[in-house]
């Protein structure tokens, strides 16, 4: 069985999401426990697949034993191995967090075994991008993320399934944008495995076809990454959907993407080494950092806590592909950090959020005031998750941007450093502004802050156990992923393959 | 010589048009089920691009003719194996935007995108 878990961390939570309804229908009380062990299970998985790569290298897996270029193949490394941790991860801590919620929330989400199917389907998807080594599989894994993120989205009524209706649109564009991108590459070189096109592609990298599909790849994956200013889709989506199904999305999701990125950068074109890669990755660094500041000062003018949220995601998402733009083994670390830090922090606001909408029954900053006191581990949870978001130590945010710029001046990029350090505080401005409403702010008198506890019990817990064992799992993350750092960027990180493509 | 190379590549300029009509026709139409069929254009000029790229004049089916192993006599199969997977995908993309279009049409009883970015900003 060890030797098939490149396989496996795919094929569980694909199973289980088909047989969730079958479970249900049969044994609905046992469709909780189903679904925990089986996402547990995967997450155990996931931790001994990284464990086989920091001892023992990249882990190539092929389906079938049909060896590249026949079989489809399955790569473990440093990167990707990160990133089916932070998606197994987030889909069990997500899960905790989901059930306590739906069972609390006024809307009611009717169709819940439907959320949890199309959500477990979602993190195959992901799960299957961070493996996939070859472009047509990353292409089908990359569709099952999206179709089950649509249909997540839309179910949080009619708001969302406009939203959900524009995110398909634009994301099934990008997907075509992608598909001509392989299409032409298949044309020219008539492989289509990451390994094998490393090899074929530099001797092409002047002809116009390469050229154009270099574009609709990073068209494409842009789009789905909400680089700036492909970005539109996201903040309704983020708004309207329902909070756990946006917790994974926002986090686990957006992030797969930006590694695709990257392994096309690096694995498939030959990144800085070749001067057309080496010009779309600047262009990137530039669309990157424009994000950064684009979804910073969006997010300062939001009045509504979601939508901050959404913007700020827009910034910190950005983070990643600016850390592969930049192309040093510290850069990448950064980025590779960022994909856990980001992952934790902005899910731990998602789960925030959705306490606040269930406690409070407002999510507008200004009706915040007084929250400390009714919300007391929420806030703490909050508090914590801001700092990293800003960047203070020993949170893992100030360690992610530290990398960033320690890659970005080692690298020359000295207008990135200024842009790092400007995104810091105007994250600060927005950030300071929700906790000082949090904690220091008196609620006014009559405040609907301070009396109403929705379906809650005035007295016991401030929210159901589940929710804050998921909000503090994720936080005691964020400072463990801070002051493990220099560990992870020793052990893991440093094994991450720029295959040749490291800025000189 | 330059005619010639022109109306080689035809079939390419006219899926280039049927993909670039689906582009901005999305753009254009305000109308929801408009887009909708412009996005399924794009994907149909997807899909006939990569058939095109298979295809051979005269080519055969690979494996189906017994003796025969001369490679430029078959149609490249993996393209089309690779499109019977596009369609798939496109078929659920489909599926899943009508049954969105069915919900906003019940919640908003049009199905005008810029009706209803200006309600919902209201």
């Amino acid at each position: 069985m060890m030797a098939h878990i490149p396989v496996m961390l795919v094929l569980i939570p694909l199973l289980t999401a088909l047989a969730l309804p079958a479970v249900n229908w049969m044994m609905p009380r046992l469709t909780q426990i189903f679904l925990k062990s089986a996402l547990l299970f995967n997450l155990a998985l996931a931790v001994l697949a990284m464990r086989h790569v920091v001892t023992e290298g990249p882990w190539h897996y092929w389906l079938g034993n049909w060896a590249p270029p026949y079989g489809i193949e399955f790569v473990v490394d440093a990167m990707s191995g990160t990133v089916v941790l932070v998606a197994a991860t987030m889909a069990y801590v997500i899960a905790l967090y989901a059930r306590s919620f739906f069972r609390l929330d006024e809307a009611g989400l009717q169709a819940r075994t439907l959320f949890y199917v199309l959500f477990t389907l979602m993190a195959t998807g992901v799960i299957g991008v961070a493996l996939a080594g070859d472009i047509f599989t990353l292409y089908v894994f990359i569709e099952i993320a999206s179709i089950s993120a649509y249909g997540v989205v839309a179910m949080g009524g009619g708001r969302a399934a406009f939203a959900a209706f524009r995110y398909l649109i634009l994301g099934t564009v990008a997907a075509t944008f992608y598909l001509l991108g392989i299409g032409l590459i298949f044309a020219m070189t008539g492989t289509l495995n990451m390994a094998q096109l490393s090899e074929l592609l530099p001797p092409l990298m002047g002809s116009p076809a390469i050229l154009a599909s270099l574009c609709f790849l990073m068209l494409g994956l842009g789009t789905k990454t909400a680089l700036v200013p492909l970005h539109a889709w996201l903040p309704d989506a983020h708004t309207y959907g329902p909070t756990p199904a946006i917790a994974f999305l926002a986090t686990a999701l957006l992030k797969v993407f930006s590694y695709a990125i990257y392994r096309f950068m690096y694995q498939v074109f030959g990144g800085h080494a070749q001067p057309v890669t080496a010009m779309a990755l600047q262009i990137l660094g530039w669309l990157a950092a424009a994000g950064i500041l684009y979804g910073s000062v969006m997010a300062i003018a939001q009045k509504d806590f979601r939508r901050m949220l959404a913007y700020s995601t827009i910034a910190q998402i950005s983070y990643i592909p600016l850390g592969i733009a930049i192309g040093t083994p510290a850069a990448l670390a950064g980025a590779a950090l960022q994909v856990i830090s980001h992952s934790m922090t902005k899910g731990c606001l998602f789960m925030i959020k959705g306490g606040m909408h269930l406690k409070l029954h407002t999510t507008d900053i200004g009706a915040l005031r007084g929250m400390s006191a009714i919300m007391p581990l929420s806030s703490f949870a909050l508090a914590i998750s801001a700092f990293s978001m800003i960047g203070l130590p020993p949170t893992s945010g100030f360690f992610v941007k530290w990398q960033l710029v320690r890659g970005a001046s080692e690298a020359g990029f000295g207008w990135m450093v200024g842009v790092l350090v400007l995104s810091g505080l105007l994250n600060a401005v927005y950030f300071f502004r929700i906790l000082e409403n949090v904690y220091i702010r008196k609620p006014e008198q009559g405040g609907h802050a301070a009396e109403s506890h929705g379906n809650l019990p005035a007295a016991g817990p401030e929210l159901p156990l589940p929710m804050l064992a998921a909000m503090l799992i994720l936080v005691v993350g964020i400072l463990a992923a801070g002051i493990g750092s220099g560990w992870l960027t020793e052990n893991v990180f440093s094994l991450i393959d720029l295959a040749g493509g490291g800025i000189q | 010589m330059t005619a010639a190379i022109f109306f080689s590549y035809v079939i390419f300029w006219l899926i280039a048009l049927l993909y670039v009509c689906g582009f901005f026709g999305m753009m254009e139409h305000s109308h929801l089920v408009k887009k909708l069929m412009a996005m399924n254009l794009m994907q149909t000029a997807v899909i006939l691009f990569f058939l095109v790229l298979g295809q051979k004049i005269g080519g055969v089916t690979p494996i189906s003719v017994p003796g025969l192993t001369d490679l430029d006599a078959y149609v490249n199969p993996l393209p089309q194996a690779l499109m019977l997977t596009a369609i798939v995908v496109n078929l659920s993309t489909t599926g899943i935007a009508l049954a969105f279009l069915i919900v906003i049409k019940k919640h908003w009883n049009t199905l005008d995108e810029s009706e209803i970015m200006r309600r919902m900003d209201t």
